[in-house]
């Protein structure tokens, strides 16, 4: 019986690729920037309440005189790392729902292929809509009734 | 006739065609070789071996974990939706000559070649609105919102497009927010 020949595997796509060590390097340095810039800010909200005039303050309602979705979100911050979410709901009630939402991604996007329902309900069409109607329905809400 | 395949690097042979039926990792880009063929080809190629997997998906695809992956892709023309683009570097490796068959006709649509889903880079465009650049930030929500339905639909050109419009309008909602904070504490200050 002949016996097959020796099989030699079609040549891979030319082309420079970046190595996997260049990427992960990469990703790590911004990684580790994004991390101690967040760690800064969390310890700099808990320590200074925004209610002075130390932080930026919001755009939207210095020209428009109206509250826009993140209207008290430095607040509620300052709020929360103090251990006072009640008064968190009260100065952003929508972060409530946007706070769990972020961590909520983030530990999709860790998940990657593990969690593939998580990552294919959180980026559906329809559930991203119901969160920007959402966004967009609450800023009417507190307009009107002033929170 | 009896038949060689390579799955994962692995030799095996000689195979009939009843044999062959049994192997789940067998797909119509495994190298398959028989008596009188000067070198390997794919089995796409053979016409009994495209034979065997296309009747497997139909009548096991729900025990054959790669069943699902060849769904009425065969008759399919290769060049549909996403072939054109990634052909080259995601097909290309795959597509051996063999004696002057219309190989393409069978080329499988193999969505483990397309490549990852685009970011939405939903987390920033959320992070984006908080931040009180709402202006830019409802367009990348927008944006964030046609990602994966373009994905789906195997448009990967436009989850690509989509994607890097959510990211230019998540940058443009923080540079405006950085360009805008001083401004903003100075006022305060007054």
């Amino acid at each position: 019986m002949t016996k097959p020949p020796v099989y030699i595997p079609p040549e891979p796509p030319a082309g420079p690729q970046p190595t996997a060590k260049a990427r992960v390097t990469r990703r790590m340095i911004l990684t580790a920037v994004i991390l101690i810039a967040a760690t800064g800010a969390l310890i700099l909200y808990a320590s200074v309440d925004p209610s002075t005039n130390l932080y930026p303050r919001c755009s939207f309602r210095m020209l428009t005189g109206l509250s826009c979705p993140g209207c008290g979100s430095q607040r509620a911050l300052h709020a929360l790392l103090n251990g006072d979410p009640a008064a968190a709901l009260r100065f952003n009630a929508i972060l409530a729902i946007e706070i769990p939402l972020i961590v909520l991604l983030i530990v999709s996007r860790l998940a990657g292929n593990r969690a593939p329902r998580l990552r294919k309900f959180l980026s559906a069409r329809a559930f991203i809509l119901l969160l920007l109607s959402t966004i967009i329905i609450w800023t009417v809400v507190r307009n009107i009734l002033e929170i | 006739m009896k038949y060689w395949i390579i799955i994962d690097s692995v030799q095996k042979g000689p195979l009939s065609v009843e044999e062959l039926y049994a192997i789940p990792g067998l797909s119509m880009s495994t190298p398959v070789w028989h008596e009188g063929l000067a070198d390997w080809t794919t089995a796409a190629a053979i016409p009994e071996i495209a034979a065997v997997i296309a009747s497997r998906q139909n009548g096991f695809s729900n025990q054959q974990p790669y069943g699902q992956n060849y769904g009425a892709a065969p008759q399919q023309p290769y060049g549909t939706p996403y072939g054109n683009q990634y052909s080259q570097p995601y097909g290309g490796a795959y597509r051996q000559p063999a004696y002057g068959q219309p190989q393409y006709s069978l080329e499988p649509f193999d969505p483990e070649r397309m490549p990852p889903m685009p970011d939405n880079y939903l987390v920033w465009a959320i992070i984006a609105t908080i931040c009180c650049c709402i202006p830019a930030g409802i367009p990348a929500i927008i944006y964030a919102s046609k990602v994966s339905p373009a994905y789906m639909r195997g448009d990967y050109n436009g989850a690509l497009d989509a994607s890097s419009k959510a990211q230019m309008w998540i940058i443009v909602a923080f540079v405006a927010g950085l360009i805008w904070a001083p401004f903003s504490m100075l006022l305060g200050l007054l």
